[in-house]
C-alpha cells in the first residue's frame, strides 16, 4: 500500500522509498512469493523488530534491541519502568534512523506488559503508533 | 558500489566483513531496499546468514589446520597426527633414586630373627625426602629380598621412584569391538607400568610393544596411546599382532602416579612404611633422584615426530641418534653426537653420544646402560654407540662492580646478589648446550645492565675441569683437555708460585700421610708437591706436561690412592689465555654458580667522595 500525505488539501502519493521482507513469511495471495512490507509498514515492522529484540540476541551486536522480553523478569517499580522506557526509546533512535520524536509508554497489568511506541517517520507520515502486549509464558 | 552476484566476495572470514559483502551484493537489486537498517527484517536475515557463514568458515579453518602436524594446536590432534607417523609421545617420568637400606635390630616379638622371606620388601614401600623445603614421597619400584647379618638386613640397590603406586583392573569383553582400557589417572609413568592378564586362572605378564617387527601371534604385548583427554589407554593384540584376549580375562595394570613437582637432586631419604614391622633403618643414597620429566609437550611432539619418521626407527645419521636419544631420555638438557672418525683419537666403528641431564651434570651408570641398550637394538651391525659423560668445563667468575650509591636504594650486598643472579641467568640463556661459546664482553655488558647504578665491572675468569682418575695399585697415566689455550705470557711464568695451575688434593701410593697437589712451572712441566705449612715441597718436577697452546694436560703414570673430593675426582683450575671460552666436541661450558664471586664497591668519583681520580681503586684484570 502506498503512503499518502496531505499537501494543500490534496492527498499526494509518496514514492515507495522503503521495502522490506515480511518476517512472518506470509505468502502473496496471487503470486505465492514471500510478502513484502513497504514504506510506513516497513518502518513499523523495523521498530517492532528493534523493540522485541533482546540484548545479545543478534550475533556480534549485543546492545541492539529494546530488550522488552528481558524486562518481563525485572522488578515492578516505577523507577524500573521509567528506565526501561528511556532505554527503549534510545534503542529505537539509535538503530532506526528513519524515525524521530520517539516516545514509549508502558502499562504493567496482570503479568503482561502493554507497550505503545509513538514516532514520526522522517520525510513521511507523522504521529505513527505501534502497540503490542508481551506476556510471560513461564 | 553495487555488485553482481558473480562478484560477491566469499573469501572473508570475519562476521563484519561477511555482512558488508552481503549488503554490497544486495545493493545490486531493487526488490528489497531496507538491508541497511538494523531493525529491518532483511538485516535480521543478513546477520543470520553472516553468522552461519562465519561459524562455518571458522570451523573449516580449524578443521583444516588440525589435519596437519605443523598447524595443529589441540593436543589430541597433534598426538593423532604423530601417531600417523608411528610416533608415540613419551609420558610423564617419575624421578628415580637408587639407595641401599639397612634395617637394624630386627628381632621378632618371640626373640627369633625373622627369615629373609619374612623380610622381603614389597613393591610400593614408601620413603620420604625433604628437598628444597618440601616433602616428597618415594616408593620402591619392585620387590626386594635382603641379605642378612644376624639382626641386620641390607637391601642393596633399591630403586626409589617418586610418586604413588596405583592399580586399575579391567575385564575383557569380546562383545565390545576394538576395546581400549583407559587408566584412571592422568599422570602415569608408562615406563614403570606392569600389565598382568589373568586368563582362566593363569596370570601372564604382558610387555609394552615397541617394535612391530618382532611381534607374532603369540607375543604377549600391549599397546598404549594417549586418548583425546590426555589419559593413557591400553589395547591388546588381535591374534595376529600379539595374542588376543579372551572373554572374561582380567587385566591388572599397576603404575606410578607421577607427582606434579619432580624432586630431582634429592639424596636423603627416610623410611615411612615398615618392612615386616621394622623401621630402624639407615639409608645410603648411591644415586640421587634424577630423571623426572613432564609428558612431551606439543612443540616437542611436532619436532620429534618428523625426526622419528625420517629415521624410520633406525639409527644411521647423527640426527637419527639425536632424535632417538631424546626419546629414550626425555630429561636430556643437551645431546651431542659425533662419529668415531671425528673423535680424538679416532675410534672407527663407534658413535659417541655425550648427554647432559637437566638437573645434574652426569648420567648415572644405570641410565647410561639403559640408553645404550635401547640404542643397540636399532643401530647398524658394525656401529657401536658409546655414551660418555659430557666433559664439563666450569667457568669461575670473579667480578668487581663499581656503583653509584646515589642512583640506587640497594645496598652493596643486595647489588652483589643481583649481579650474581644476572650471571646465573646469562649461564641459562647462553651456555645451556653443546657448541656454546662464552663471550666475555657479552657477560660484562649484561652485568653493567643489571642495575642502572652499576657503572663498570672488572670480570676475571678461571677454568675448572674435573679429572676422574682410577684409584688402583697400578700406575696409570691421564690426560685432561680444557679445549682452550692457557695463559703463558713467557716461559717460566709464575714459576715460584705454581704457574697457572691449581688442583684439589689427592694421596699417592707410597705416601699415606701427605696430601699432594699439582702445579706447573710455566715451562710446560706439571709438578707434584705437598704443603709443609705454606711451603711447597716438590716431590716430582716432571709429573706431566702442560701444553699451553692447546690446553691439554698430560699426567704421567701415577698411583692415586684417594682424593680430597668425595666423588674421587681432582679439580684442575687454570687461567685461560683468552677471555672467550669455546666448547669443543662433547664439552659443555658452564658457569659454576657456587664459585661466582661478586664484590660491589662504591665508585668514589661518581658519588662525589673524591675528585680528579684521587682515591679511586682499580681492580687487577689478573686477580681472582
Amino acid at each position: 500500500m502506498v503512503d499518502y500525505v496531505v499537501n494543500k488539501g490534496k492527498n499526494v502519493a509518496i514514492k515507495e522509498a522503503y521495502k522490506d521482507l515480511d518476517l512472518f513469511f506470509t505468502a502473496h495471495p496471487i503470486t505465492g512469493d514471500v510478502a513484502t512490507k513497504s514504506d510506513s509498514d516497513a518502518v513499523r515492522r523495523a521498530v517492532r523488530n528493534i523493540v522485541l529484540t533482546n540484548y545479545y540476541e543478534r550475533p556480534f551486536k549485543p546492545s541492539l534491541g529494546g530488550n522488552v522480553r528481558g524486562l518481563l523478569f525485572e522488578l515492578d517499580t516505577d523507577r524500573q519502568v521509567r528506565r526501561a522506557r528511556k532505554q527503549m526509546a534510545k534503542a529505537i533512535m539509535t538503530f532506526e534512523p528513519r524515525v524521530e520524536n520517539v516516545r514509549c509508554t508502558f502499562r504493567v497489568e496482570d503479568n503482561s506488559l502493554d507497550v505503545t511506541v509513538y514516532y514520526s517517520i522522517k520525510n513521511g507520515l507523522n504521529n505513527q503508533e505501534i502497540q503490542f502486549t508481551v506476556n510471560r509464558t513461564r | 558500489m553495487a555488485v553482481n552476484s558473480s562478484q560477491i566476495n566469499i573469501t572473508d572470514l570475519d562476521f563484519d566483513n561477511i555482512t558488508d559483502n552481503l549488503k554490497n551484493y544486495l545493493k545490486g537489486q531493487e526488490i528489497f531496499r531496507d538491508y541497511n537498517f538494523e531493525g529491518s527484517s532483511l538485516a535480521v536475515l543478513v546477520d543470520l546468514l553472516a553468522y552461519a557463514s562465519h561459524i562455518g568458515a571458522i570451523n573449516t579453518n580449524i578443521a583444516a589446520s588440525e589435519l596437519f602436524l605443523d598447524s595443529a594446536q589441540i593436543r589430541k590432534n597433534v598426538v593423532s597426527r604423530a601417531k600417523d607417523l608411528g610416533f608415540t609421545p613419551s609420558s610423564e617420568k617419575a624421578s628415580t633414586a637408587i639407595a641401599t637400606m639397612t634395617l637394624k635390630n630386627c628381632r621378632s616379638a618371640d626373640g627369633t630373627i625373622p627369615t629373609l622371606t619374612d623380610m622381603i620388601m614389597p613393591r610400593g614401600t614408601t620413603f620420604r625426602t625433604t628437598y628444597e623445603g618440601s616433602n616428597y614421597e618415594f616408593a620402591t619400584a619392585a620387590t626386594y629380598t635382603p641379605t642378612s647379618d644376624s639382626t641386620t638386613f641390607t637391601y642393596a640397590g633399591i630403586d626409589l621412584v617418586q610418586g604413588t603406586f596405583a592399580q586399575d583392573q579391567f575385564v575383557f569383553d569380546n562383545q565390545i569391538s576394538n576395546s581400549k582400557f583407559v587408566l584412571s589417572n592422568a599422570r602415569v609413568d608408562k615406563t614403570r607400568m606392569t600389565v598382568n592378564v589373568n586368563s582362566g586362572g593363569i596370570t601372564s605378564t604382558y610387555s609394552l610393544s615397541t617394535d612391530i617387527s618382532t611381534i607374532n601371534t603369540t607375543s604377549k604385548v600391549y599397546y598404549t596411546q594417549e586418548n583425546e583427554v590426555g589419559f593413557t589407554e591400553l589395547y591388546f593384540g588381535d591374534g595376529t599382532l600379539g595374542v588376543g584376549l579372551l572373554d572374561g580375562d582380567i587385566i591388572t595394570v599397576e603404575y606410578i602416579i607421577v607427582d606434579d613437582l619432580h624432586a630431582d637432586g634429592a639424596n636423603k631419604f627416610t623410611q615411612i612404611s615398615a618392612v615386616n614391622g621394622f623401621t630402624d633403618s639407615s639409608i645410603i643414597t648411591t644415586t640421587a633422584a634424577t630423571g623426572g620429566a613432564e609428558k612431551e609437550s606439543i612443540e616437542s611432539i611436532k619436532f620429534k615426530a618428523t625426526k622419528f619418521y625420517t629415521s624410520q626407527n633406525r639409527l644411521v645419521t647423527l640426527n637419527d641418534y639425536k632424535a632417538k636419544v631424546q626419546e629414550y631420555y626425555p630429561n636430556a638438557d643437551a645431546v651431542a653426537v659425533w662419529g668415531g672418525e671425528d673423535n680424538d683419537p679416532p675410534q672407527y666403528g663407534k658413535v659417541f653420544i655425550a648427554l647432559k641431564p637437566n638437573n645434574a651434570d652426569y648420567l648415572s651408570d644405570t641410565e647410561k646402560t639403559m640408553v645404550k641398550n635401547n640404542l643397540k637394538k636399532l643401530n647398524m651391525l658394525t656401529v657401536r654407540p658409546e655414551i660418555i659423560d659430557a666433559d664439563i668445563v666450569k667457568i669461575l667468575i670473579s667480578t668487581t662492580i663499581k656503583y653509584n650509591p646515589t642512583l640506587t636504594t640497594l645496598t652493596a650486598g643486595e647489588l652483589a646478589t643481583l649481579t650474581k643472579s644476572t650471571i646465573n641467568q646469562f649461564d641459562t640463556d647462553f651456555l645451556n648446550g653443546f657448541d656454546a661459546i662464552f663471550r666475555h664482553s657479552n657477560l660484562t655488558k649484561v652485568i653493567d645492565a643489571a642495575d642502572s647504578s652499576i657503572l663498570s665491572n672488572t670480570t676475571n675468569i678461571r677454568l675448572r675441569k674435573k679429572l676422574k682418575p682410577t684409584l688402583s695399585a697400578n700406575p696409570l697415566g691421564y690426560t685432561l683437555s680444557l679445549g682452550n689455550a692457557l695463559y703463558n705470557p713467557h716461559s717460566g711464568h709464575n714459576d715460584m708460585a705454581g704457574g697457572i695451575t691449581v688442583t684439589s688434593g689427592f694421596k699417592v701410593g707410597g705416601d699415606s700421610v701427605n696430601t699432594h697437589y699439582f702445579d706447573d712451572d710455566g715451562k710446560g712441566n706439571l709438578r707434584r708437591y705437598y704443603l709443609s705449612g705454606s711451603t711447597r715441597i716438590y716431590k716430582d718436577n716432571a709429573a706431566g706436561v702442560v701444553d699451553y697452546s692447546t690446553g691439554l694436560v698430560t699426567i704421567n703414570a701415577i698411583i692415586l690412592t684417594s682424593t680430597v673430593n668425595t666423588d674421587t675426582s681432582i679439580d684442575f683450575t687454570v687461567i685461560p689465555s683468552g677471555n672467550d671460552i669455546v666448547a669443543e666436541r662433547g664439552n659443555l661450558i658452564d658457569i659454576s654458580s657456587d664459585d661466582i664471586k661478586v664484590t660491589a664497591e662504591v665508585d668514589t668519583i661518581a658519588s662525589g667522595e673524591s675528585s680528579a681520580g684521587v682515591g679511586f681503586n682499580t681492580t687487577s684484570t689478573s686477580s681472582y
